[in-house]
Order: C-alpha cells, then structure tokens, then sequence
C-alpha cells in the first residue's frame, strides 16, 4: 500500500477525513454499487488497482456537486479525471467512448457529421431576410458566436443558435459564425480520459480561427464550451486575448438598450442552473439578472439553485456511458422544479435542457423545458416585430 | 575603555543545532577572531553546568563581552543575561547569535550551515564590542485593571483580581452581563442547571465594592503601554436613569411589547422596546432600544413608559459619553458569536422552521425559555424524531476550519435533553466524536446507553417532503446512503470571534490568529499574555473553548494581572532611544513617525523630547531621524555598522 506521491493529484485524497458528505451529495446516489467515500477510501489506502476496478469514476456527471461541499476542499473532480486516464492508458476507451473519440479526431465533431452540416441550423431561422441569413459567417467581426457541436448539430436544439442570432441581429450587433471552421471545444474527450494534452491541438485550431476574424468577443452559448474556452484552453498554456462570454453576460446590456420589445403577459419560471455556469464558473446572477429584464416573468427558485444546484444528469459523458443514470438523475431534478409550480423550466445550456426535456417526457410532468435564448426569443413581441416604438 | 575581552559559548541544543551544524569547527573557527580569548563549544548551554561555564570563565579569564550562539533570543536572552549580570558584568554586554531557527532548522546541508553559523557568530563578535551597559528605567504603574466583556470569562477574571485588592473595570457591550452562558440550559457532563452556576457569581459582581461595572459600553481607545494604560470607554445611553429599581411596569406599559425579537431568546420569543433582557440581569435595570423605540424612530407614542415608572426614571435625553479609565493591565474576553447557519443553505436553517440551531434548543430546553422548557415543532407538537448535526459551520474549509471545541459535547447534551423531554428517536450525525475532557468521554457512553443513535457521517442536505424534514448522509460505518424522515434537526453551530474582533484588534494593538481568534504571545509558554505586554486573553475570544477551560484561563489571566499589579512597578525597555539636545534640530520629523505618540516638542528649548514610558524601541525615529540625532539603545549606529561589515567580510560583490 504505496502513499501516493506528493505531485500526484491522488496524493490530494490523504487529507480526506471519510465524512461520506460526497457519497449522499452525490446525484446518481441511489444508484450506485459503492459509496463516493469508498472510493476515497481505496485511493487513501493507496489500493489503486481496486479503485479503477470499479465503475465509480464513469458513473459521474462531474457536476462537482461533491466538491463543493468537500469540508477539506478535495479537487475531486480532478481525481476522478486522473482515474479516467489511467483507465484509458490501461484499458483504452470505456464503453461508447471509443466510438466517439474516433469520431471526434476524424470529422472534430461529436455527431460526426461533416464541417458544411455546421450551418444547416441557418437554414429556417424564423424572421430573418435571406441577405442577413447570407451574411452571418464573416470575414471580420467584432464578435464571434461559437455555436458549439449540439447546437448546430442537433435538430432538437436548433432553436437555441437560432434565437441568439435572432436577438443578435435585432441588436444590431456585428457578429459572426465560425461556420465550417468551427471544431468541437474539445471537453468529450477530457470526460472520456484522453488528458489535457489530446485536445491541444482542437484549442490551437479554435483560437485561430476565432483570431483570424479580428474578435475581441467570443459569444457561447454552451456553458461547457465556456468552462474549456475560459479555464482549459489557458491550462494548456495557449494564451489568447479573446474575451469569452456566454450569453448571459453578455445579453443584459443589449436587452437594456430597449430596442428590443418584449410581450408582457404573466408566466412563472424556474431556473436551472448548469453545473458547468453557476457552479464551476460562478455565472449565477448574470442569467437572473437576464430573466429580470423580461417583463411579465416571475422567477421562483428550487430548493436547490446558483451553486447548489442540482445536475440534469448530462454532463461527463454520463449519458453515453450510462443512459440509464443519466435520466434518473434528470427525472429527480424535474420532480425539484414540479415542487415550484411554475410553467417553465428555464435553463441556460442546451446539454441541460436535451436531458431535462426527456426526463419531463419520461415523467409526463407538465412543464415547458426550455433554454432561456428560446424563452427570451419566444418572448419577442412579435405584434410589434419585436421593434420598439 | 579596557581591553575587549570576549569568550564565545555555541550550543548543540542537543541534536537540534548539533545535528546539522559542525558545532566544534565553528567554535573553532571563532577561537581566531580578534579579541576573542576563549571559544567553546557545549551539548546544552541553557543548562546549569553550561551556565557555570560562562560565570567561571569571566571569573578566570577576565572576560568583559560574552556571544551565546544557540537558540533565538526569544528563548533564552533572559537566561544568558541573568548569568552575565551574576557574574557582575552588565547584562547588556552578551549578544546571540542564532544559530537554530535561523540556521539547523531551515537545512540539512551540514557545509553551507556550518559556513552560516560561522558568519552570525562573526556577526556578533564584532558588534558585542560595540555594546553598551544599560541600567533600564523603572516606572511606578496603575494599580487598577480594565475587564473587556462580561460573559463567564470576564465576571471570573473581574471577582479575582477585585477580590485580590484591585480596582476592577468591568466593561460589557450588552445591557446585562451573564453572555452566553446566561442563556444555556444545563452545562456538560454533569448537566447543572447554567444559570443557577452562573447568576450567583453575576450578583457577586454587582455587589463586589472593587469593581465598577460599566454596561452598554465599548472600548474604543487605548493610549499608553504596560502598567500605564489610558483607556476610552463609549458609553451608551441606557435611556433609564441609574435609580431603576427593575420593577418591569415599564416593560408591560410599552406599546412595542411582544414585537421585537429577543436576543436573549434567539428570536424565539419577542420583547417590547424597552426592555429587561432577562429576569437575572445584572444590573437589573430596563433598557430603551432605540432602534425600535418610537421615540426614536418617528418622535411620536404615548409614553407609556414614562407614566408607568413611579420612580420616574426614564429619560430620553440621555447622551452618548466617552469616559476615560487608567489601569495598569487589561484582560480582553470578549467572548464568540455562534455561527449563522444561514450560511450553510444545505441544511435549509430560515427556510424549515423546524431546522433550529443550538441556541435556539438551549432557550427552548430552558425552563425559563419561550415554550417553559417544552420541546416542541412548529406545528406546537412534540418531535417523535430528532436529527442532531454536529460540525456545523466547523471543520469545514468552505466555513471555519477549527473545531469549535464544545459541539460533540453539547449536541451529546441536546440528545439527552431532546429524549428526556419527548421521547422522541434521536439520530446524532457526527464525523469525529471528541469527548477529550474531564467526565466527558465517560458522558457520551451514558448517552449511548440512553438509546440516542450516533451515525458517522457529515450530512449532504435536508430537503421537506411528505411533511417530514428528510435528512441525507451516509452511514460510513454501514456504507450506505441513507435519508432520515424527522420532525426536527438542530443545527450545532460552531464558534467565531466575537463581532468586532477586527475593530477591537486594531484599538487595542492585538493580533489575530488564522481562524480570527485572539493570538496569545506563545501557544504553550505564554497562552494567556498577548504580544502586547499588560494586555491579556481569556475565554472563547482566544479560541473556542468550553466553560472549565474558559474559568480556568480567566483565573489564570487575572493571576498574571494581579502579579503585575501587585510588584508595582514595570521595567521599560532597554531599546528604548534617546535625543541628544545638541544634535536635534527641532525638524519634528520624527513625531510624525512615531506610532505610539512618544516623541513630545519642547515649545520653550524648540527640540524633541522622548516619553520613555510610551517608548517601544521600535526604532522608527532613529532611522529617521536627518541629522543622526536619535540614539536606539542596543541599536547604534555603529553596532548595527560593526554587524554589517562582519557579515559582509568576504563577500566580494553582491
């Protein structure tokens, strides 16, 4: 039983006190085989081999839930991405996993289709004119939208980049898409045990084209691609001076030009904090302060939100190694939204709303599930053409 | 002057410095530099033979100047004076040269250490030379003390050193004094009833003839140092001449009754605007609160008050008022504030009504409480299961990392209490069970045996359903994730600083530990004394700590204050500087320097005068002083030249 060495990140457990505040923190709880602590326990007791024998380490949405209530303030979440690449190093990829990476290295999207499929999205954006539909990938821009591979690749969530370039372009905002030259942010393969080193050259590729543009803004809309945009590219070592922004930190000062008229008839929302924006990244009163802006809307919090917030189920891969868990983790957060009686659930990720939307489905729960792009859209005055007067 | 003689003494400290430094090859070593007659090298130089080592040698040899290389200063500079002064040299005449913190226990690397120690005791050896004898001033003091906070520490340091002889300042910010130990219900492990320990040793202070009681006050200015302290005390106007007899017709007259929470209730119960915080206070006189008042708030109510008083006692026109008090010596025990659960919202603290925190149980366990005693839920009925969760707002990197001391044994005395008043199950949720003092391990089997459950495990949350609170942890010993339905869960809260601990720290020039607490001057030889001399600290406002350990160190403080007192006089400073009237322009630089006000301008002789009692020898003036006029004992120009160049020699460029 070797201690772990002092640079090893798996030396980080020897201060665990075993207090087991992960193991019930934990969303998938209920479903596991062993406790989170016993798998510290394993690392603690430098039983490694036991450790990886489990299915612990893939069976997490690395919402980080655990970690932030860790009263010895574990990186735990680094842990568990240190065991995925010892797995990967040992085993080669877990389940689905290899499937995907394939695909990523191949075609550098997750659904692995070709670069062109990127703007089929553009094709049916509601009330926009076929010359502004022609000019949304340019040469130069002040701000690039970086779509990110669900949006623009899933039919399903289409209305999510088409509603940011619909309030972008009422804005007035000159803006661009990266197109055909948009390559996945790269955070599947981090999931998936590939290490840092692996989607260097994604971030190289990403930053250059975004460089290439002369932005000085990056737009997201996905908090995922935000958390690599902003924390993991600059671990790499690749120095970019683009500001990063997701839509919510960006958006309130647009919507408070006015220009935009808004329908003000009574609704009552939710919102749900994805781990990736309010917990890891600390954006938790931008999108309030967004929802604040919109008349009408009244917002009442779950019992657990900002960074408290529970996990929808769909991050860490979760959903392509364990599809089972994934939605078990999602019906359990709807059945937290259902106790605030409001007509919507709004959230700001497109990963959250896919999982949050199934799990309504699956619970037959009455409840509109959308991103608040789609809500804020939805919300344009469309009497008025959503001008002011 | 006579011939320089030096004899050079460095210490193994055992195999503290001898173990990494070649002791013998830098005695050696020393053995040639000039003036030096005698260089040795000793196991344990702080010991008696090693002492009898120095006095024969000045004895034999003649020797004037003595350099001790060992430990720090801090330790030992007092042992090594004293044997210089026994021998009948000035004790100013031995210089140190540490050789440990500053050399053995930083390294491993015997060559490089060895070479380090050689130049500190090269370093000395030159400026020993330049020393001084020194005969430090001795002043007369105050014999009187200043008491900051009336909870238990501050009532048991204010009787001692009042019952000693000595004119007792007791200065409490609340109404009343009694602090938190007024408002808990039974005490551990022998579970007596707080108050009725507690409220005689109150009444002695209200009746004790040395001590003067000053209520409703803060301490907002300190000026002077050891022994000679001027201190500024802000009184606040209590609204209710002293004449109150605590009859309470004013309390039942108020037309606020029963709208304002109570502190004394944590809000359980509501008082009105004037008010008698509880039945015991001391002084037993009503209060006006004049954030609630209506005279204050909108000059608009019927006084009922004031037609209630028969004594006639409560004025409006009262006034905020700065006293000054002088005291040779303060005792700081200002005590904790209990931890806000609302910081931890996992645990729904102000969302559930029925999530209560530890104080909030002790006043409702309390006979004399808002409920009589009863053990109820929100719902008005008593609990059929009761969560108790330990660590709150403790141990915990996201809150306070400390332990707060006291709350495995308090949450072991809420089972009890909760089971013995409704029979209800009762779960304990701990991480670790620390039963350390006296009685007290023997205290938690017995309530094992009384049937309460203890589970290891921190709890993740606690959400509402079904009407239940249900409870999250695993059950570490189990293994297993659990969810516990309960009708209630009291929060054991941990222990900060007291509110003002940071304004206080800095009025009375006192530091503050990593977990905000008081620090004392050394956490095992010198625990009741804080760095700043005549200035001590007792009770939970030093750390968090139960009553024994809060009476224990209260007594102790007033011990060391009334040693102080008692001999007299204090021994200023032998740093302390001095102004040669011929040299000093009169620039008054140096005032403006001086960050303890010891540096007066002579109006009639137009030059600069030194308060040597206020005087710290910080040395501030001297460095600055533009025509070199300002002399720090100890710290001359040329000893602190003479050290330089030593440790310069052989340096060729840097």
């Amino acid at each position: 039983m070797e201690v772990a060495a002092e640079k090893d990140i798996l030396h980080e457990i020897m201060t665990c006190i075993q207090c087991g505040s992960c193991s019930s923190s934990c969303p998938g709880a209920d479903n596991l085989d062993l406790t989170r602590r016993q798998l510290w326990r394993m690392l603690q007791m430098g039983l490694v081999e036991e450790a990886m024998s489990t299915e612990l380490f893939w069976q997490c949405t690395t919402c980080s839930m655990c970690e932030i209530r860790c009263p010895r303030g574990i990186p735990l979440n680094k842990i568990i991405m240190e065991l995925r690449e010892r797995y990967l190093e040992k085993n080669g990829p877990y389940g689905s996993m290899q499937q995907m990476t394939t695909i990523l290295n191949l075609t550098k999207s997750i659904t692995g289709d070709e670069p062109k499929n990127r703007l089929l999205w553009t094709e049916n954006i509601p009330d926009i004119t076929l010359e502004e539909r022609e000019k949304l990938v340019k040469d130069q821009a002040e701000v690039v939208y970086f779509t990110g591979c669900v949006s623009a690749l899933f039919p399903q969530a289409y209305k999510i980049p088409q509603s940011l370039t619909r309030i972008l372009l009422k804005g007035g905002i000159d803006f661009s898409l990266l197109g055909e030259d948009e390559w996945c942010c790269g955070y599947p393969k981090l999931a998936a045990g590939c290490g840092e080193d692996s989607i260097k050259d994604f971030a190289a590729h990403n930053i250059e084209v975004v460089k290439a543009k002369g932005a000085k803004t990056l737009l997201v809309s996905c908090p995922t691609c935000y958390h690599v945009w902003k924390n993991e590219y600059s671990n790499l070592g690749k120095q970019h001076q683009i500001e990063i922004k997701h839509y919510t930190e960006y958006l309130p000062e647009l919507i408070k030009q006015g220009n935009i008229q808004f329908k003000t008839d009574e609704v009552t929302i939710t919102y749900h904090d994805p781990c990736d924006l309010g917990r890891k990244s600390d954006v938790i009163e931008e999108p309030r302060e967004l929802i604040r802006l919109l008349p009408g809307v009244k917002l009442v919090e779950m019992r657990f939100t900002g960074k408290d917030s529970k996990c929808c189920g769909g991050g860490g891969n979760l959903e392509m190694t364990n599809s089972e868990l994934s939605l078990e983790i999602a019906q359990k957060r709807v059945a937290e939204a259902m106790e605030t009686n409001a007509q919507y659930l709004v959230t700001t990720c497109q990963q959250c709303k896919r999982t949050l939307q199934n799990a309504v489905r699956k619970n037959r729960a009455r409840l509109k599930v959308y991103d608040l792009l789609e809500f804020i859209a939805e919300r344009i005055d469309t009497t008025t053409g959503g001008e002011a007067k | 002057m006579n011939e320089v003689k030096i004899g050079i003494y460095v210490c193994h400290c055992g195999s503290n410095i001898g173990g990494v430094v070649d002791c013998k090859e830098v005695a050696e070593y020393a053995a040639n530099l000039p003036n030096v007659v005698v260089s040795r090298d000793y196991a344990y130089m702080c010991s008696d033979p090693g002492q009898v080592l120095i006095k024969e040698d000045i004895k034999n040899l003649g020797l004037n100047r003595i350099v001790v290389a060992s430990c720090s200063p801090r330790m030992h500079e007092p042992t090594f004076r004293t044997v210089v002064e026994e021998s009948g040299l000035n004790p100013y005449f031995m210089q140190m040269a540490n050789i440990r913190e500053h050399v053995s226990w930083i390294t491993n690397d015997t060559p490089k250490a060895t070479e380090k120690a050689k130049d500190l005791v090269r370093a000395a050896t030159k400026r020993v030379i330049h020393q001084e004898a020194i005969v430090p001033q001795e002043i007369g003091i105050k014999r009187a003390a200043l008491v900051i906070g009336g909870g238990v520490a501050g009532i048991e340091a204010a009787l001692s050193v009042a019952k000693a002889g000595y004119k007792t300042y007791l200065v409490e910010k609340k109404p009343t004094i009694g602090g938190v130990m007024a408002q808990l219900d039974k005490t551990f492990p022998t579970l007596d009833c707080s108050a009725c320990i507690l409220t005689p040793k109150m009444v002695d202070v209200a009746r004790e003839a040395n001590i003067e009681l000053i209520t409703n006050a803060e301490v907002v200015g300190l000026d002077g140092a050891v022994g000679n302290y001027t201190v500024t005390v802000k009184k606040k106007p209590r609204y209710v001449k002293d004449d109150c007899s605590g009859c309470g017709d004013c309390v039942s007259a108020c037309v606020m009754k029963g709208r304002i929470p109570s502190e004394f209730d944590y809000g359980l119960a509501k008082r009105g605007a004037i008010y008698i915080p509880f039945p015991q206070a001391v002084p037993l006189k009503a209060v006006v609160d004049q954030e609630n008042c209506l005279m204050f708030k909108t000059g608009k109510c019927k006084q009922a008050c004031v037609t209630a008083c028969e004594r006639n006692c409560i004025d409006f026109s009262q006034k905020e008022e700065e006293i000054q008090i002088e005291v040779g010596a303060i005792i700081v025990a200002t005590g904790f504030k209990p931890f806000d659960a609302k910081k931890v919202s996992k645990y729904g603290y102000g969302r559930y009504p029925d999530v209560i925190d530890a104080m909030q149980f002790e006043r409702m366990t309390n006979a004399s409480g808002p409920t009589g005693g009863k053990v109820l839920t929100s719902k008005g009925e008593k609990p059929k299961k009761v969560a108790i969760i330990h660590c709150v707002g403790s141990r915990d990197v996201n809150t306070n990392r400390h332990c707060s001391r006291v709350c495995c044994m308090y949450s072991l005395k809420h089972a009890h209490l909760a089971k013995e008043k409704t029979d209800a199950e009762v779960y304990n949720f701990y991480m670790d069970m620390r039963a350390f003092g006296k009685g007290y391990e023997e205290f938690y089997q017995r309530i094992q045996g009384e049937g309460v459950r203890f589970i290891r495990g921190k709890v993740a949350e606690i959400v509402e359903k079904e009407g239940q609170l249900k409870v999250k942890a695993e059950d570490t010993l189990l293994g297993k994730n659990m969810e516990l339905g309960v009708d209630m869960v009291i929060l054991s809260i941990g222990l900060e600083n007291c509110e003002d601990a940071d304004k206080l720290s800095e009025v009375l020039h006192i530091n503050r530990s990593q977990d905000g607490f008081f620090m004392e001057a050394h956490p095992k030889l010198n625990p009741l004394e804080t760095p700043t001399a005549g200035i001590y600290v007792a009770g939970c406002s030093q750390g968090p700590k139960d009553i024994p350990d809060t009476v224990c160190q209260a007594k102790g403080c007033a011990g060391e204050t009334i040693k102080l007192l008692n001999i007299g006089k204090v021994k200023l400073e032998s740093t302390i500087v001095q102004i040669n009237p011929d040299i000093c322009k009169g620039c008054r630089l140096c005032q403006k320097l001086c960050p303890y006000g010891a540096l007066e301008f002579n109006e009639e002789s137009k030059i600069m005068e030194v308060e040597s009692a206020k005087c710290k020898g910080c040395g501030t003036c001297a460095a600055a002083c533009p025509a070199g006029a300002i002399k720090q004992q100890q710290f001359s120009t040329d000893q602190i030249f003479a050290e330089i160049e030593a440790l310069l020699e052989g340096v060729e460029s840097i």
